[in-house]
């Protein structure tokens, strides 16, 4: 009589879960239209992805750089520039959350001579991640980059 | 859709939130069991914030990367006064509404008294909402919940009649000779240590719902300990698998994400257990 009753509920019970979740596949098919990454040439075009996503991104190319090493990306942030030394800059593009509380930065090489934004600029910009030699650790940066401001 | 979550999916980082996501949710739904029998429900809550004091004491006086030896002692030692001190004056749900909202309190207080680094409106993202720490684990914080989770599940296997016992009778428990203090300590070290280990992962509002949803959700449908642990298991697992890939897939907080699944799973199991037999 137990495991009759059980059974009984629990055949009500899978009948409520696939009805749910039948509903939650249908919803999702029909608004989550999410443009596919499948179709950029970059590795990690991060211009398609969520702004949660851009950031987790950012943060682990930044805290296991060895995973990301010789991958294409595209990014949207804000550029950010600091001078060191006497006629050096070094750039950043600082990528955020969508609450903007945690923030992380890819460092970005550029010629000298090129226009710098303002610090705080939106901008995209796109390029392979390679190590530099900085203050005598391996630094991972984007190179060759192509930086455009919006 | 599929296209985009198989491409996620082989994202390092997001294999690291999936695996520390399913151990975190598995140990802690296996607490949660207890914790909610005990009526100790808001116990994840209130040392989340305990915590998040301690944290904030940690960056007054310059620890910051070594704060869990400030962070982890307190919070044990809380999870004792909450769990072993009996007072008939103060009833366990009030000892923990009082040391959570002071431990909150003096948090936000030094804080603000004391101003400290650049990072600290992250970390208190990250401590009380989760934010998006779940996706920026280190392959050593995922090996940390690979040991809580064994842990947490070794206690369970080797001690589980006597936290049966101890669970539903303590009285009883003390009266036939066994040693509930024992007990109740190595359920305090451990609760304590879930909590803050999580909470530096998936943030407090994730950690308090993986203690109470789970385990209310399971005890709506079945009624025998051993079932509503493992009915709270898998409840806890799929709700955090379901809840991670939604919010990545739409682009809303983890953390806030999984709490709103596990509420549709509680509701879906609250009406499952009204149904008539």
């Amino acid at each position: 009589m137990f495991w009759h009753r059980h059974v009984t509920r629990l055949r009500k019970g899978i009948i409520l879960c696939t009805a749910v979740l039948i509903g939650f596949s249908i919803h999702g098919i029909t608004y989550l239209s999410i443009p596919k990454n499948t179709q950029s040439s970059y590795d990690y075009d991060m211009t398609q992805y969520n702004k949660d996503m851009r950031y987790a991104l950012t943060a682990n190319i930044m805290n296991n750089p060895g995973e990301y090493i010789g991958k294409t990306i595209k990014a949207d942030g804000t550029f950010f520039s600091y001078p060191e030394g006497k006629d050096k800059w070094r750039y950043a593009v600082f990528i955020s959350d969508t609450m903007g509380c945690c923030s992380a930065g890819i460092p970005i090489l550029m010629n000298d001579d090129f226009q710098r934004p303002e610090n705080g600029a939106a901008i995209t910009v796109s390029g392979t991640l390679e190590y530099i030699e900085y203050a005598g650790k391996q630094q991972i940066s984007l190179q060759n980059t192509v930086l455009t401001v919006k | 859709m599929l296209d985009k979550l198989l491409m996620y999916l082989q994202y390092p980082f997001v294999l690291r939130a999936l695996t520390a996501g399913i151990l975190i949710a598995f140990s802690a739904s296996l607490l949660g069991v207890i914790l909610v029998l005990r009526h100790y429900s808001y116990i994840g809550d209130g040392l989340s914030h305990v915590a998040f004091g301690a944290m904030s004491m940690s960056y007054v006086l310059g620890i910051v990367t070594q704060k869990m030896l400030i962070i982890l002692p307190i919070t044990v030692l809380t999870a004792i006064l909450i769990l072993r001190v009996k007072q008939k004056k103060v009833q366990g749900d009030a000892m923990i509404a009082i040391l959570s909202t002071a431990a909150l309190a003096i948090g936000y207080l030094l804080m603000n008294v004391f101003p400290v680094g650049a990072n600290v409106s992250s970390d208190v993202c990250t401590s009380l909402f989760g934010s998006t720490s779940m996706l920026t684990l280190s392959s050593g914080e995922v090996w940390a919940s690979v040991v809580l989770s064994i842990v947490v599940t070794g206690m369970m296997i080797f001690l589980y009649p006597r936290i049966f016992a101890v669970t539903f009778d303590e009285n009883f428990a003390k009266v036939t000779g066994m040693k509930t203090d024992q007990i109740n300590l190595i359920l305090a070290v451990i609760t304590a240590a879930v909590i803050v280990l999580a909470m530096n992962l998936v943030g407090s509002l994730l950690i308090s719902a993986l203690v109470i949803f789970p385990a209310l959700s399971a005890m709506q449908i079945e009624k025998s300990f051993l079932r509503v642990l493992i009915l709270s298991c898998i409840l806890s697992v799929t709700g955090t698998v379901i809840g991670l890939f939604t919010s990545i897939l739409i682009g809303t907080p983890v953390g806030s994400t999984i709490v709103l699944v596990y509420l549709g799973i509680f509701l879906l199991c609250f009406g499952i257990g009204m149904l008539p037999d």
